[in-house]
């Protein structure tokens, strides 16, 4: 579905901020990117929305080569971004003309669009907020109706630049969940830039970027393997897989853990004697 | 230098088609060297609250005194915001002047802080969050990292030696690395007698930090105790969209599968002593 042929990207006369980045990302995959602050991770993102150019390489989104200015609608369509803050994203003053502004723009039928608007906020839990004011509302509420107006364009890809940042925990394991759902029913590819290391372990896949360099690219299990490589990188270990080194450490054979799920059903294994 | 709020009530727009009531009767004490964490869900009225703490918002009824003085005193207003320094969520994007040292020198200046004094406060202020004066003063605070942005930004409030920091969200958005390292700083100030009161969705944080926690919810105290107090309600908190220590969860999670976990595990070093602990016995046991 997105396809980076060795990717470099430089802010005019500066330093490359991405250096020539190789990776495929599968249809109807989860793709979670971690990385320390300025590592490069929203510049991939942007580069995948066509908001910018490479300054060398190619980037294809479904086939779609997003430097030729005529595929740049396309590509905008099939790859919505989520922005990390909400307050840039609001265009209208009611909340449900908010949500249907991509669609509006992109001629669907007035019908289809109330039923997308509806479907869109109830999947962000904004359906009571569907006739309020953008500005009445928190942060963490204005993300969601961000979420919910990409949403409503049922893309290909969406790419998340750190949409859950400032959430609170309820909100945030929502729009995680939301989009993890969307994933799965609908096989919509995710690109999903996060600093919790807990949403990067629920991913198909994670890539680690440093210095505007792929370091890591896998599963979480194998990423998260390398706990002192992470921490080198300025990242860390979600906490089930740090319980689970602790306790290998500590002589308890467990194996493997990415998830919560995952070390409940080690530990019952080895403490309850089944 | 106690904060103490009494009945307070805040209503924006009294009066008029968008009344919202964001704090409703709400009395609490902050003492002194306290290190004070407020956690709610988004729209609870927390950030309402922390904005009466230094007289940034004044209640609708109700009284805020902080060291005896009341916030409703203009006169005194303002050598009360000297004192209670506020770190607001990304600080960062509030940065402004073309030199770290203007940006942290424009609170003193502002409050009144004589000139010849403020190069030496700035100096302190950078050195405790830990960016050297002579390495970084000057320098552009837009060439920095995220973490280091966050870093001068509690430098400048740090500038005009504020006994109480509240601190909105302080670690929101930041990577891992970013995120120990102002943990570090502020427990770091808190040890060295400054009162912190922390607005935090970090419930992980709350646990290991807070002396004590206080729960809003609908823009009313919920609650105000321990973490062990607040944290061992944890259906009420979670009934009520918030979360629980990561720990805490898991350990819910494994009591309900069968194992004989305890209450009371907060931490994840708790967990992982007592699952380590667990199992030795279990195998000595098995060997006997």
């Amino acid at each position: 579905m997105i396809d980076y042929q060795g990717v470099s990207y430089a802010y005019s006369g500066d330093d490359a901020v991405l250096r020539n980045i190789t990776d495929h990302v599968k249809k109807g995959e989860f793709v979670a990117v971690i990385g320390h602050n300025g590592s490069g991770k929203s510049t991939l993102a942007k580069l995948t929305n066509a908001l910018f150019m490479p300054t060398s390489g190619k980037i294809f989104v479904d086939g779609l080569d997003t430097s030729d200015k005529n595929n740049l609608l396309a590509v905008r369509q099939k790859a919505g971004m989520v922005f990390q803050n909400p307050d840039n994203q609001m265009v209208t003053t009611i909340v449900e003309e908010d949500v249907a502004f991509g669609p509006e723009n992109l001629g669907i039928d007035p019908a289809e669009i109330r039923r997308r608007v509806d479907e869109a906020l109830s999947a962000v839990r904004m359906g009571k907020f569907a006739l309020s004011a953008p500005n009445t509302l928190s942060g963490g509420q204005k993300q969601r109706i961000a979420i919910a107006g990409i949403l409503a364009m049922l893309p290909d890809v969406i790419i998340l630049d750190e949409p859950t940042a400032m959430l609170d925990p309820a909100g945030r394991k929502d729009v995680f969940e939301t989009v993890r759902r969307l994933n799965r029913e609908k096989g919509i590819t995710v690109l999903f830039i996060t600093h919790f290391m807990e949403e990067a372990a629920s991913a198909d896949r994670v890539i680690v970027i440093s210095d505007g360099e792929i370091v890591m690219n896998g599963p979480p299990r194998e990423v998260f393997r390398e706990e002192a490589r992470l921490k080198e990188l300025g990242l860390a270990l979600p906490m089930p897989v740090w319980l689970a080194h602790r306790l290998k450490e500590a002589g308890v054979p467990v194996g493997d853990c990415t998830t919560d799920e995952e070390i409940a059903d080690e530990l019952c294994r080895l403490y309850l004697n089944t | 230098m106690p904060i103490v709020l009494e009945h307070l009530t805040h209503t924006y727009q009294p009066g008029s088609a968008m009344q919202a009531t964001a704090v409703k009767d709400v009395s609490l004490t902050v003492q002194d060297g306290e290190f004070f964490c407020i956690i709610g869900h988004t729209g609870s009225g927390k950030s309402t609250l922390v904005q009466h703490m230094n007289g940034l918002l004044q209640p609708t009824s109700g009284r805020v005194t902080v060291n005896g003085v009341d916030l409703a005193d203009k006169k005194t207003r303002k050598d009360i915001r000297r004192q209670v320094g506020m770190l607001f969520q990304y600080p960062e994007y509030q940065l402004f002047e073309e030199t770290i040292r203007a940006d942290v020198a424009f609170a003193p200046k502002n409050l009144g802080i004589p000139p010849e004094q403020i190069e030496e406060h700035v100096r302190k202020a950078l050195d405790k969050v830990g960016l050297p004066y002579d390495e970084f003063a000057e320098r552009s605070p837009f060439e920095l990292s995220g973490g280091q942005k966050r870093r001068v930004a509690l430098a400048g409030i740090l500038a005009t030696n504020p006994s109480i920091l509240i601190l909105d969200e302080p670690m929101a958005g930041l990577d891992p690395a970013s995120r120990e390292d102002i943990l570090t700083l502020i427990q770091r100030l808190n040890d060295e007698g400054t009162t912190i009161v922390m607005v935090s969705h970090s419930m992980d944080d709350v646990a290991r930090l807070a002396d004590r926690v206080a729960v809003m919810n609908g823009g009313e105290l919920f609650a105000i105790g321990t973490p062990d107090e607040v944290f061992s309600r944890s259906e009420e908190l979670l009934a009520m969209g918030l979360d629980v220590p990561h720990a805490a969860r898991l350990s819910a999670m494994l009591r309900a599968r069968g194992l004989p976990v305890p209450k009371g595990l907060y931490l994840k070093e708790q967990l992982r002593d007592y699952l380590v602990d667990l199992y030795s016995k279990k195998h000595r046991s098995g060997n006997a």
